[in-house]
């Protein structure tokens, strides 16, 4: 009988069966907002949540800790206590549960109390989370987050910089990958674009590839992983250096590496 | 001799000239009277039923008679057509030897013979003697047209002398139409999922005009963002409806929003209010958006002319913000897996459909599981907890069969960009349990997450 149990997980709420309904239909507006902020001043936002559905719907707003993940996609922490980046503890709203009616929009009120010393960068994430309106306990609940993103810049002293930390290469058999990981050293977010010229033996530039990475935005104290392929007629047997060279909006450096390949 | 004879000739021809110029410079000189301007004109723009000459007529008069005096003598206003007359009395006037009772000057009708001054010598120099202030009063029927009408003024002096100098007053009298919007700028500011937006203000516009028909055009000047995306004209668009249940339109327009990727032309039958005519009416302006719109502060104009006279216009600027947007439905707000017996792996009850609409250029949504605990404590690790999402080609098996993910860490489920709302993936759930999972009720949740890529 050891072996043999139930582990019996039960449905209680009164969806229990398979629905087409959607269960909630909400946007969010603005999903981000970047702005630049002055010391010791107080800013009013406004965030409007709608309620889409021809039910009502009830949402828990939290504010959470934003961080971007090596391909920069936005991942949402819990808050963490002495997080330098973070302005969470600056957002001044109603954390109570908002319920909205049917088919209506909300104005969410946030308000930001900038201090008088913080680092340039501030990133927060306002998240609205549905929450059961007829609150009987789920086993599993299946919740959805909409969030706005905020990411301040507060006026100061702003240094921009970054690191080239890797520059590899993967063969394929009819490409050559590139992986490129940056760190930003910089007090605020940013955005790195740049490309790669392949040059052959007799010292001619044979082709550029661009690297790939959507907005490229890494946050302060932060990498990113960049890809770049290398492909197509120019992609022949030989010996070739291949140039990186990356350029950070802000900054007047170029940020160069180079590797030697053999294909 | 014949060459001192010539010579004598040519002084005597060179003295006659010069006799004959002083002779002119005198007559010249002789003049008496001056008015100054000799010709006085008059724009009509509205119906009102008087109108002021825009500036004063000076009379001076220089003279070395004893006695003097200056009368006017009227007509009246003539136009190309003789048959469109303004009387003379319509003609009013002000001046210095015009007295009411109360000793102040005000205009009354032109005399048939107007006196304007009169006096002694001036000493050699030209001294004003009049100033003379003109209206018209508009009669209740005129027709469009240029009017002329000539007043002469007449000198004469007790040396017997006599002198005319004409004034010419000129009126062109004018159709003309006032377009009075109450609204000098139309903004939308758009939070929220694209879709329709009303002007909430009230917009009117009024139109005064001294004719009955006219046609009004609307046309929308390009809507372009800052980073030059347009806005595309047939979004935008206008109900016009009479303010009063008088009649306006001479024709049939659209009775439902007319989208402005063509002008709106209004043929008007205005209403008559006295002398004028006028009409009225509400402006419903609304734009439409949808997810493919890139958000962005979008500037343009709507111009407002009329087709007679496209001189007459007006421009109302035009302000579209469109904020980003995320939205999210899902399918249901809940999951059943039913656990019996020894450890494996169970299917959830259902699958989940996920829903997503974004104008972002880059957002994501990925999954999370809380670990699952039962009232006594018990702890179902989130590694045990597995996703599939049917869109996605992916061969691993990382424990629960091929193409599913353990949530030990979110799955990134589906990346995008600008797309109105639309099933993104289908997602099926595992559990796999474990024989020494002890029996009972667990719970915890799934969470999906919708945000922008910064």
């Amino acid at each position: 009988m050891k072996n043999f149990f139930i582990l019996f997980i039960i449905l209680l709420s009164g969806n229990n069966l398979y629905s087409e309904t959607n269960f909630f239909n909400i946007s969010v507006s603005p999903p981000i907002i970047k702005m630049k902020l002055f010391p010791n001043t107080l800013k009013n936002i406004k965030l409007v949540i709608s309620n889409n559905n021809n039910k009502p719907v009830e949402l828990i707003p939290m504010v959470m800790d934003l961080e971007l993940d090596l391909n920069g996609n936005p991942i949402a922490h819990p808050q963490e206590k002495n997080n330098k980046w973070s302005c969470a503890d600056w957002l001044i709203f109603n954390s109570n549960p908002i319920s909205i009616p049917p088919l209506e929009n909300l104005d969410f009120n946030l308000q930001v109390k900038v201090p008088g010393f913080s680092q340039c960068g501030q990133y927060s994430i306002i998240m609205f989370q549905t929450t059961d309106l007829n609150k009987i306990n789920k086993e599993i609940e299946v919740v959805g987050r909409l969030g706005t993103i905020l990411m301040f810049e507060i006026s100061g002293r702003k240094y921009i910089d970054a690191i080239i930390k890797k520059f590899d290469i993967l063969h394929f058999k009819e490409e050559i990958e590139f992986t490129i990981l940056v760190r930003n050293t910089s007090n605020i977010d940013i955005q790195c674009n740049g490309s790669i010229v392949i040059i052959d033996n007799n010292k001619r530039i044979i082709d550029r590839v661009k690297i790939n990475g959507g907005t490229g935005t890494i946050l302060p104290e932060s990498e990113r992983e960049y890809k770049a392929i290398w492909k197509g007629k120019t992609l022949k047997s030989g010996s070739y250096v291949a140039k990186l060279k990356l350029y950070i909006p802000g900054s007047s450096k170029v940020h160069q590496k180079e590797i030697q390949l053999t294909i | 001799m014949p060459n001192i004879f010539n010579q004598l000739h040519y002084v005597k021809l060179i003295r006659g000239i010069l006799f004959l110029i002083i002779i002119i410079n005198v007559k010249i000189y002789a003049q008496f009277m001056s008015i100054n301007p000799p010709v006085l004109s008059l724009e009509i723009n509205d119906n009102q039923n008087f109108q002021d000459f825009p500036t004063s007529v000076e009379i001076a008069v220089n003279t070395n008679a004893e006695d003097w005096v200056i009368n006017c003598m009227g007509q009246p206003f003539v136009s190309e057509k003789p048959t469109d007359i303004i009387p003379i009395e319509n003609i009013l006037v002000k001046h210095e030897y015009i007295t009411t009772s109360n000793d102040k000057k005000e205009y009354r009708p032109l005399a048939l013979t107007e006196f304007i001054a009169s006096g002694k010598q001036t000493n050699n120099e030209y001294k004003i003697v009049n100033s003379l202030l003109f209206r018209l009063n508009i009669p209740n029927y005129i027709n469009f047209g240029n009017y002329i009408c000539e007043l002469r003024f007449h000198y004469s002096d007790n040396l017997g002398r006599t002198e005319e100098v004409i004034l010419q007053l000129n009126t062109n009298y004018r159709k003309y139409l006032k377009i009075a919007p109450n609204f000098h700028l139309l903004k939308f500011e758009i939070f929220g999922s694209p879709g329709i937006y009303d002007y909430k203000k009230d917009a009117k516009i009024i139109l005064h005009s001294n004719d009955e028909f006219w046609t009004l055009k609307f046309e929308l000047l390009p809507i372009v963002s800052e980073q030059g995306e347009i806005f595309d004209s047939k979004n935008f668009l206008l109900l016009l409806q009479p303010a009063t249940n008088r009649k306006i339109f001479q024709q049939n327009i659209p009775d439902d929003y007319w989208h402005f990727n063509q002008p709106l032309t209004i043929p008007l039958q205005m209403n008559k209010m006295g002398k004028n005519f006028s009409v009225e009416f509400n402006c419903n302006f609304r734009i439409q958006t949808n997810w493919e719109q890139r958000t962005g502060d979008y500037h343009g104009a709507l111009k407002i002319y009329v087709v007679e006279q496209p001189g007459i216009q007006i421009s109302i600027p035009i302000e579209i913000i469109i904020h980003k947007s995320n939205t999210m439905q899902i399918s249901a707000n809940d999951l059943y897996f039913h656990v019996k017996g020894e450890g494996a792996i169970w299917d959830g009850d259902k699958d989940i459909r996920l829903i997503v609409g974004s104008n972002c250029e880059s957002w994501i949504v990925n999954c999370r599981a809380t670990v699952l605990e039962s009232q006594k404590g018990y702890i179902i690790p989130n590694e045990r907890i597995y996703i599939k999402n049917d869109q996605e080609n992916y061969n691993g098996d990382e424990g629960a069969g091929i193409g599913f993910h353990s949530l030990i860490q979110p799955v990134d489920l589906v990346k995008g960009t600008l797309t109105e709302p639309r099933e993104i993936c289908k997602m099926l759930f595992r559990l796999k349990s474990k024989d020494l999972d002890r029996p009972g009720r667990y719970t915890g949740k799934i969470i999906l997450t919708h945000l922008t890529v910064p």
